[in-house]
């Protein structure tokens, strides 16, 4: 079971109020990393919307994730500026090194592996987002070092 | 009133009122899939297309259902590039619908290729969301709507499962243009089959007929705040 306290939380922050329900999800999928069903459900009782609504925002933005997702978000920019500097290559180094394709995740529960169609600084591609810090201008060959990063704690050598 | 051209000729129209709905006044056929008069447009099937100008500007195409008469316009319901365009669409459609009757009959009053140039998806439904629009505007259920979107867009239940919302009324079944959600019914159970909703009926306590899902009797009761024993006779014997 998935513990909903921090959805009460969340939904009362925004007073219940039912065209919040976009900004409520995402809050949501900050606090667990993706959208739990019962985080969806409890939703959809708390603020009275059909869970209809609900499904289908959830499904239409990229952004959100149905499946839990790893503790890394690793997002390879495949937009057309990344694209012809090479971003394919790039996706296919880190698949390689994960063992894992395109949104999936790894066993250890480390990493997530995610494209986008643009992140909107293409003169940095190609481009790589991890929890949101970008990592531009991105060769194949550093693609073990940037991940090493994430791969320990902060603070531990 | 507003004062448009419609077709080279001068017609009023009621305020608010579509070109669709006004050409169908005027008697002037416009196909369409996707509308009914009783839910709000959303010019999703792109049959009904017109080209409209506004105060000699530059001619545009749009759907009839969602374009509302102003006072200036001038719209072509029958030009060349009109038909062209349904025409591509209508092709579009039967593609992803092939040989579906409605679609075919709509190719005949056209001069639309049978076999489409584009590659045959063998869908069944069109994405109007006309039985989305129904369940949620006409029956307040809410049961069904899209998911995904995109390429793969498609209609159901949450999370396209079955849909615990649905009541079995079956509005979605007789308002599908495409003829694509079946209804199968016998003295226990009714199921919409497209969606996967199977409902156990309840029988009339006068004549036995099986004549609405438990479900729907009890959200009626909950909708309409009705006395818990109405709805234990069928309307038949009510009377």
């Amino acid at each position: 079971m998935v513990d909903l306290t921090a959805v009460d939380k969340i939904i009362e922050g925004y007073h219940g109020d039912k065209t919040a329900i976009l900004a409520i999800l995402q809050d949501i999928q900050a606090v667990y990393n993706y959208l739990p069903r019962e985080a969806m459900m409890r939703v959809v009782e708390k603020l009275q919307v059909s869970t209809t609504q609900v499904s289908s925002l959830a499904t239409f933005f990229h952004a959100f994730s149905l499946k839990p997702r790893g503790k890394n978000i690793v997002t390879v920019c495949m937009g057309t500026a990344c694209h012809v500097r090479g971003a394919p290559r790039v996706l296919d180094e880190i698949e390689r090194q994960m063992g894992v394709k395109n949104q999936e995740t790894t066993p250890d529960g480390l990493f997530t592996v995610e494209t986008v169609n643009c992140v909107g600084a293409c003169a940095l591609g190609p481009l790589v987002m991890v929890n949101g810090n970008y990592h531009g201008n991105i060769a194949t060959s550093e693609v073990t070092e940037v991940l090493d990063q994430y791969r320990k704690p902060a603070g531990q050598a | 009133m507003v004062e448009i051209t419609l077709n080279g000729k001068k017609v009023e129209a009621r305020d608010g009122e579509t070109i669709l709905d006004l050409a169908t006044r005027e008697g002037i056929h416009i196909p369409t899939l996707c509308h009914h008069p009783a839910v709000e447009p959303t010019g999703a099937c792109r049959m009904c297309l017109v080209e409209f100008s506004m105060n000699n500007g530059p001619k545009k195409i749009t759907s009839s259902c969602t374009l509302v008469a102003e006072p200036g316009m001038v719209v072509e319901t029958d030009s060349e590039r009109v038909h062209k365009n349904r025409k591509s669409v209508l092709e579009l459609l039967m593609a992803r619908v092939p040989g579906n009757p409605e679609l075919e009959k709509l190719a005949k009053e056209s001069d639309a290729r049978l076999a489409p140039r584009f590659p045959e998806m063998k869908e069944d439904c069109i994405l109007c969301g006309l039985c989305a629009r129904v369940c949620e505007e006409v029956v307040g259920a809410k049961a069904i709507f899209f998911t995904n979107r995109g390429t793969e867009l498609d209609v159901g239940g949450p999370f396209l499962e079955s849909p615990e919302d649905c009541i079995g009324c079956g509005a979605c079944v007789y308002v599908c243009p495409m003829d694509c959600i079946k209804m199968e019914q016998n003295a226990e159970t009714r199921k919409i089959v497209k969606w996967d909703r199977e409902l156990p009926m309840r029988k009339c306590e006068v004549c036995g007929y099986p004549f609405m899902p438990n479900f729907q009797v009890l959200r009626f009761k909950k909708w309409a705040d009705m006395p818990g024993d109405y709805f234990k006779i069928c309307a038949d014997c009510r009377k």
